[in-house]
């Protein structure tokens, strides 16, 4: 009879870590899942880029931590058949192996890590930030339960900071509708424009579903908000880090909206703001990772308030659209910290913890409210200089017009487009469109004007869809037979600001060069209207 | 609750399965050769020598003092009459080495000696406080800290709470003996509360157990004293702070008192009773045998002094040869070295459980055991100064307000004795306190 004299409890939750990590697992597969099922949609090789890139980063992630745990194993291995020499020390290495495998987790990371990438990415930036992840994102400190760091931040951020160009360039021409997006991810888009939605045709429902291009995983706002729920009901992840995280970005995002004159827009304006560059998945996923969280309930909020705080200083008000991972980083550094100033009681002095936790949280919403007027004045100003245009029509000869379209401030020329164009009084038709002159930067506009004359070139790729700019060339400026007066007129409109186009119009003039188009159709329907030929 | 601090307590999966193992079963009376030799340890319950009243070769009886405990100044009495005819190092549970028992033959005739007199309907509360110490009433919910102290010269008591809450799995000793002793459970309820002069004496007990809310309900316009509330199915729902504050959101800093409260366990209440009205003291005891390490799980009357070896012969044996045995719930009582320990008055049961090998991983600083801790501490990070041998955090983190519950060791996902480690963290505490006193005992002894 032999008497156990293990300490009590005898009795343990059945819930084990390795469990834990497995729900997980199938919550990102699930993600990569979604991400490559709608790559495929686009293309069979991106698809394959898709699945690639998760098992790259998932195999060098597995492999680091062999190599490294390869010499304690075998130890261990040796120590085991010197106990019982029966025993193949080959089996033993292998059995020991397993088990700290398994439980080490790597593939967790590999896979964050890959559905933080772009479909462009070189599968060598893949093998390196990978490497580099775990090395010196987990291994180094330790291993499992021990890292600072988020491991797959790491490595996503060090392939930023490396491989910056190779990421944003890599995504090749996309066939998506989305056209004035394609490419280039949403939120630099959004950057470039100020934070300011309006006139960029944004589908909130597309932004939700993540039928779009960015990283792998994290376009799939609902799906993950979804997963986010189960995985939180199930004790996966703890809900008071996304939800506080979240909710402190959309309260700052709602206030950024009043302030910059959304009125009740920004209710969706915030929706928009919190649905993209990877919020929800950096919210679920990255966030939540408890070993690099503060470990009592307030010191969790506190971290999820103080990342929405650097996300929302980051993305705003420095030069990093991406701002999620940063602040991650940032706030991971800052959890001994936290963890270090909570002593005695959890539940008592509730009132200053809470005051901490809204302290922060008024840091967010004062940013948010700057931000508003900030954004809005810029944008303001911005969208004056893009989208007045003006021209100086001449009677060359009968029926030919010369035209010259500038487009920008008073004083302020932004760019400007020269033609020569002849008309069909009688049928009411345009008949032969010259273009004389064109922006001449070599871009994406030159090339369109001039229907591929001017090479659409690779750098400039990322901005538009060249089939549909070229389809464009032929129908409005080729003119192999004569066109009616009001194709272009219908687009035209009334007003000569895009801000007022209608969306039938704006889904002709988008093809990647939006200026160009617009500028062009707004020449031939000044010529028309001084010929006398508006009705 | 806010969404900051601890919940205090978690629902135990399974605790149903555990208790149904013998909570519908018959009490079982122990055999007679089972109880041939009776073992009464010759210190008291929590390990204190007691002033010996016998001696080897002495006729003793039912009643019978065996020794007075010098530390609370109440009697031991011997369970069964025969004589004692040795004395044996045996383990003692709760003093966690061998002490001396003195070994009874047991004669089954049962004499007795009247060790008390009842007290009539006009007895003074400070007569039956002297009366509850005469009868040497100890806590029977585990602790086993004499009842009277905490009823004498009391003041300020404006609620009793009697606590038949039982969260630990497995044992249903409190659930048997609420069931079987109703009346002598509100008659004794009422003189707890007559004689801490409360104004209202609440029965406490989880919410699943209707048959005894009937069975109390029946007769409980008797005793308007006494009212029935429930607690949810929770642990440590049985703990003094955690039941205080579930029940009259009230908290306190070291003694129920301060909330103006007094704890006493159902079982206690019912003895309190016997002694008060009947005159008569505690001699058996109901101890639940379960667990998937015993033959047949039951519960058992036996006399207090019981081998437990013998008891879980009587009940078919162990089904393994590799079991932890554990006087009490398996939540907070230790593993047993041997099963040559005897019943005391507070042991309310025994938990015999397959061994079974636990590996523990990495923390992974889910924070869980922060989350549910029912003292509000933070056992992770009493565990991470402990490793690091970081004394001032330690004393920071209020390791010492730790009631070993074990439920941070239970919830913990990476299977880490976390309460071993808050254990280890009040001990080193414990010594460095007793360090400063030898320091400052020394520097007074030069000046």
């Amino acid at each position: 009879m032999k008497f156990s004299m293990s300490p009590a409890p005898f009795l343990r939750r059945k819930r084990t870590t390795l469990a834990i990590m497995l729900e997980l697992t199938i919550a990102l597969a699930l993600v990569w899942l979604a991400s490559i099922i709608y790559y495929f949609t686009i293309g069979t090789n991106h698809g394959l880029q898709a699945i690639l890139i998760g098992v790259v980063s998932t195999v060098t992630m597995m492999l680091v931590e062999f190599l490294f745990y390869l010499p304690k194993c075998i130890k261990d291995g040796k120590e085991a058949v010197s106990k019982n020499s029966e025993l193949n020390c080959f089996k033993e290495t292998m059995k020991a192996m397993g088990y700290k495998l398994s439980h080490s987790f790597g593939w967790v990371s590999g896979l964050i890590l890959a559905l933080l990438l772009p479909v462009g990415t070189p599968l060598y930036v893949v093998v390196v930030s990978a490497i580099i992840a775990i090395l010196v994102g987990k291994l180094l400190f330790g291993g499992f339960g021990y890292n600072i760091f988020n491991p797959a931040i790491v490595g996503r951020i060090f392939a930023q900071l490396c491989f910056g160009t190779s990421l944003a360039y890599g995504v090749e021409e996309s066939v998506s509708d989305f056209t004035i997006f394609t490419g280039a991810t949403v939120t630099s888009q959004l950057s470039n424009n100020n934070w300011m939605t309006t006139g960029l045709d944004i589908d909130l429902w597309k932004l939700l579903l993540g039928n779009y291009q960015g990283t792998l995983g994290e376009t799939f706002t609902l799906l993950i908000l979804v997963i986010g729920v189960v995985l939180a009901i199930r004790k996966v992840i703890d809900w008071k880090v996304p939800v506080f995280y979240v909710g402190t970005l959309y309260l700052a995002s709602l206030l950024a909206g009043f302030c910059g004159g959304y009125g009740l827009g920004s209710f969706e304006y915030a929706l928009i703001q919190i649905s993209i560059g990877g919020i929800m998945f950096g919210a679920v996923f990255c966030l939540t990772d408890p070993v690099t969280n503060p470990t009592s309930p307030s010191g969790k909020v506190i971290f999820a308030v103080g990342a929405a705080l650097f996300t929302f200083v980051i993305r705003y008000f420095a030069s990093a659209p991406e701002g999620v991972a940063y602040s991650i980083l940032l706030m991971n550094m800052l959890t001994p910290l936290i963890d270090r100033c909570i002593k005695g009681f959890t539940t008592k002095k509730l009132l200053p913890k809470w005051g901490v936790i809204g302290g922060i949280m008024l840091a967010s919403m004062v940013l948010g409210v700057s931000s508003g007027f900030v954004n809005h004045g810029a944008y303001d100003a911005e969208y004056r200089r893009q989208n007045e245009f003006s021209s100086v029509v001449e009677k060359v000869e009968d029926n030919v017009y010369h035209v010259e379209v500038e487009q920008g401030e008073k004083g302020r020329v932004w760019s400007k487009i020269e033609m020569k164009v002849t008309l069909d009084m009688n049928n009411r038709t345009v008949t032969k469109i010259e273009v004389l002159s064109y922006g001449g930067n070599g871009g994406f506009g030159d090339a369109l004007l001039t229907g591929g004359e001017i090479e659409f070139s690779d750098d400039f790729a990322y901005f538009g869809d060249k089939n549909k700019a070229l389809a464009f060339y032929d129908k409005y400026i080729k003119l192999d037979s004569p066109l009616s007066f009001d194709e272009y007129l219908t687009i035209y409109g009334k007003e000569n600001s895009i801000g007022n186009w209608s969306s039938e119009a704006k889904g002709v003039i988008r093809v990647g060069a939006t200026y160009t188009t617009m500028g062009f159709i707004y020449g031939v329907c000044e010529v028309i209207n001084y010929a006398g030929g508006a009705q | 609750m806010s969404i900051i601090s601890s919940r205090g307590y978690l629902h135990l999966k399974g605790i149903k399965e555990s208790k149904h193992l013998t909570s519908d079963k018959e009490v079982l009376e122990i055999s007679n050769e089972a109880i041939a030799k009776i073992y009464i340890p010759e210190v008291g319950p929590n390990a204190v020598p007691l002033t010996l009243n016998v001696k080897v070769g002495d006729e003793v009886k039912v009643g019978s003092v065996i020794g007075i405990r010098t530390d609370f100044n109440i009697p031991v009495y011997c369970s069964v009459s025969g004589k004692i005819i040795a004395e044996e190092m045996l383990f003692h549970a709760v003093a966690g080495r061998p002490v001396k028992h003195f070994v009874i033959e047991n004669d089954f005739k049962d004499e007795k000696i009247k060790a008390l007199e009842p007290l009539g309907e006009d007895a003074s509360a400070e007569e039956i406080v002297e009366q509850i110490r005469k009868a040497g009433i100890v806590g029977l919910g585990g602790a086993g800290f004499p009842t009277y102290i905490k009823y004498r010269g009391v003041k300020d008591i404006d609620t009793v709470i009697l606590n038949g809450v039982e969260c630990e799995p497995f044992l249903t000793t409190d659930y048997k003996e609420m069931q079987e002793k109703r009346e002598l459970l509100l008659k004794g309820a009422t003189i707890l509360g007559r004689i801490s002069n409360a104004k209202e004496v609440i029965i406490a007990f989880k919410a699943d157990k209707v048959d005894v809310m009937a069975k109390l309900n029946e007769i409980i316009a008797d005793y308007p004293l006494v009212k029935i509330k429930t607690v949810k199915d929770a642990y440590p729902m049985g703990w003094e702070r955690t039941l205080i504050k579930e029940l009259t959101s009230r908290e306190y800093d070291r003694l129920p008192s301060e909330a103006h409260v007094i704890v006493n366990n159902v079982q206690t209440t019912i003895e309190v009773a016997r002694a008060v009205l009947y005159g008569e003291i505690m001699t058996h005891k109901v101890v639940t045998v379960s667990g998937d390490g015993v033959t047949k799980q039951s519960n058992v009357r036996v006399p207090i002094g019981t081998k437990v070896s013998s008891i879980v012969e009587f009940l078919g044996g162990y089904t393994d040869e590799n079991v932890a045995l554990l006087l009490g719930g398996p939540m907070t009582s230790k593993g047993q070295m041997n099963d040559g320990v005897v019943i005391l008055p507070n042991c309310n049961g025994i938990t015999i459980l397959k061994h079974r090998a636990i590996k523990s991983l990495p923390c992974l600083r889910c924070g869980a055991c922060v989350e549910h801790c029912p003292a509000g501490i933070q056992p992770v990070e009493i565990k991470i100064a402990v490793e690091s041998k970081n004394i001032d955090r330690i004393a920071s983190l209020n390791a010492m307000s730790c009631v070993e519950c074990g439920l941070c060791s239970y919830i913990c996902p990476s299977k880490i004795d976390v309460t071993e480690f808050v254990k280890k963290g009040k001990l080193q505490l414990r010594l460095q306190e007793q360090k400063k006193l030898a320091q400052q005992k020394a520097a007074e002894a030069k000046k």
